[in-house]
């Protein structure tokens, strides 16, 4: 029994090993990144739930194993308002290092409580990884530096342990949609295809009928269609294994993901922007610290373009909010669609473009590295 | 790094809430993207894909398509399927067999939100008001269109179900 458990925690240590060597960063680079991610939640993708107390009563219908089913209604339009301000005031915080960590968990505390209510329309949304990403790095050190009030450096340093984690969300959320589709589109059957479900629901069910969606549906013929649900369950369900291979396969993987949803984007119009700032967590920020670090100090006019750009989103978001209109991405209502789409189309190639310097310079590393002299080679583990 | 305790109670936070979508039955939060694994069939070159259109009376008198974006805000539009699939919420969405097996072994009921019907029906026709449009009746008309799949021409179109609801 005793050689069974030994045998169970050699494995266990083997694959955290792996895992922590794929997606490692350092204390500087998550501090670059709580910045980047604190931007991100005031300009792109800030939930607002002040608009639900608007909504008929009867509308309310959550989630059946939903925390909001302990409520009667919709809550009450000064509480979800509050809500909505304290989301913006936490996203500020963790921009400008305020107490980062207590911001992050009151983040995810309000946030998910809100969204459970918003999900009451009879349909779950899946942008649970940026609440994942910010509850893996609120027990990090990624509020200890580039901070105006850091918070208290851990004894024990949990950076490692928020990134691995954040990548076995992102792995296993990524087997949760591959799993379905796994059993059902590989197959061999030429006139059947899930793909084109996907197409077809969201071109004519949906409408979205914008950017590639016409010319994808009315050019590509039915066999590609079936090539298509074969990759699509193939790199779903794969993410694991180019985790536990390398550090550079793993980052393979994410500039994949990326691609995969801008041709998303393109061709079913479903964007997804949310999961950007997940996969950015795994870049490397740390070439930039210095720059970055230096321009707070001495002023440098990126020091006042994203000041500028904060009190911007400040006035964007509060006008949002009292609006009673949900919102994303400051400055694009949310019924504008293609013009949605073309900034998502922009941000997935600014991120694309990120992960290939990112990569090139992982590459580089790997390639002067003592073990690259060796068999295992830059992909090798 | 994580011990094998840590390991096995990460595996059943994430297993468990899949099991339970798989289910039919999906919590929030939990770790799950968008899964849709069905798929559509093609024969004799063809495709069949259905999809609902809403309609109102305006004015005169005549059905007109209702702008789901608009006409639901701020409700955002990714709703508004499910909406029209449930009658904008007068009919609920029946869950699935083992959904219901989930839902009588864990003890749990949906509510019965009976009581507030009126104030939806309102809501409605002031929306319907809203867009001049006449604010007694909301059509929703299911159409199928067969496509041929080689030269992507429309074969034929036609409607499959039709509903009215009333507002009084």
């Amino acid at each position: 029994m005793k050689d069974l458990y030994n045998y169970i925690e050699r494995i266990n240590a083997a694959f955290w090993t792996r895992v922590v060597a794929s997606t490692r960063q350092n204390t500087e680079s998550i501090s670059i990144f709580r910045i980047i991610f604190g931007l991100f939640l005031l300009t792109v993708w800030g939930p607002n739930y002040g608009w639900l107390s608007n909504m008929p009563q009867f509308y309310f219908d959550p989630p059946i194993l939903s925390v909001a089913n302990l409520f009667d209604d919709f809550p009450d339009k000064v509480l979800l308002l509050s809500i909505d301000f304290i989301l913006v005031a936490c996203g500020l915080a963790i921009t400008f290092g305020i107490y980062a960590r207590i911001a992050g968990f009151a983040f995810i505390f309000l946030g998910i409580f809100a969204t459970n209510f918003q999900f009451s329309f009879s349909k779950i949304d899946h942008s649970v990884l940026v609440y994942a990403t910010l509850a893996c790095f609120s027990f990090s050190e990624w509020g200890t530096k580039l901070a105006l009030i850091p918070d208290r450096s851990r004894k024990k340093n949990r950076n490692e342990q928020a990134l691995s984690l954040l990548a076995i969300f992102v792995c296993f959320s990524f087997f949760s949609a591959g799993l379905e589709k796994g059993f059902w589109w590989s197959n061999f059957d030429m006139n059947t295809s899930g793909t084109v479900r996907w197409l077809y629901d969201c071109f004519y069910g949906v409408r979205r009928q914008h950017l590639l969606a016409s010319a994808v549906i009315h050019t590509l013929p039915f066999w590609t269609y079936k090539i298509l649900d074969f990759i699509a369950v193939a790199f779903e369900l794969s993410p694991i294994f180019f985790l536990v291979r390398s550090r550079l396969s793993w980052k393979v993987w994410l500039l994949a993901a990326c691609i995969f949803h801008l041709i998303n984007t393109m061709v079913l119009n479903i964007s997804f922007v949310c999961n950007a700032i997940v996969y950015l967590a795994f870049v490397d920020y740390s070439r930039v610290y210095t720059f970055v670090s230096d321009s707070i100090r001495r002023r440098a006019p990126l020091f006042y373009v994203v000041g500028g750009l904060i009190v911007i989103a400040l006035i964007a978001r509060a006008n949002q909010i009292l609006s009673l209109i949900p919102a994303d991405v400051i400055f694009i209502p949310r019924d504008e669609i293609v013009h949605f789409l073309y900034f998502s189309v922009a941000l997935w190639v600014a991120v694309i473009c990120v992960f290939i310097l990112d990569f090139r310079f992982e590459l580089l590393r790997a390639m002067r590295s003592p073990r690259h002299n060796g068999s295992g080679g830059a992909f090798g583990s | 790094m994580i011990s094998v305790k840590g390991t096995i109670l990460l595996f059943l936070l994430l297993v468990v809430p899949l099991c339970l979508t798989i289910l039919g039955t999906e919590p929030y939060p939990a770790i799950i993207l968008p899964y849709g694994g069905g798929s559509y069939r093609q024969q004799d070159q063809k495709i069949s894909v259905s999809y609902k259109v809403v309609y109102a009376a305006n004015r005169q008198g005549q059905w007109q398509e209702i702008d789901p974006v608009s006409f639901m805000k701020p409700i955002p539009v990714q709703y508004f399927p499910f909406l029209a699939a449930t009658n904008f919420g007068f009919d609920s969405l029946v869950p699935s067999h083992r959904a219901k097996r989930v839902h009588r072994f864990l003890g749990l009921k949906k509510k019965d939100r009976q009581k507030d019907k009126r104030e939806l029906t309102d809501w409605l026709r002031k929306r319907l008001a809203s867009h001049q449009m006449q604010d007694s009746t909301i059509r929703i008309v299911t159409y199928t269109e067969t496509i041929a799949t080689d030269t992507r021409k429309l074969l034929s179109k036609a409607i499959t179900d039709e509903r009215l609801i009333q507002l009084h």
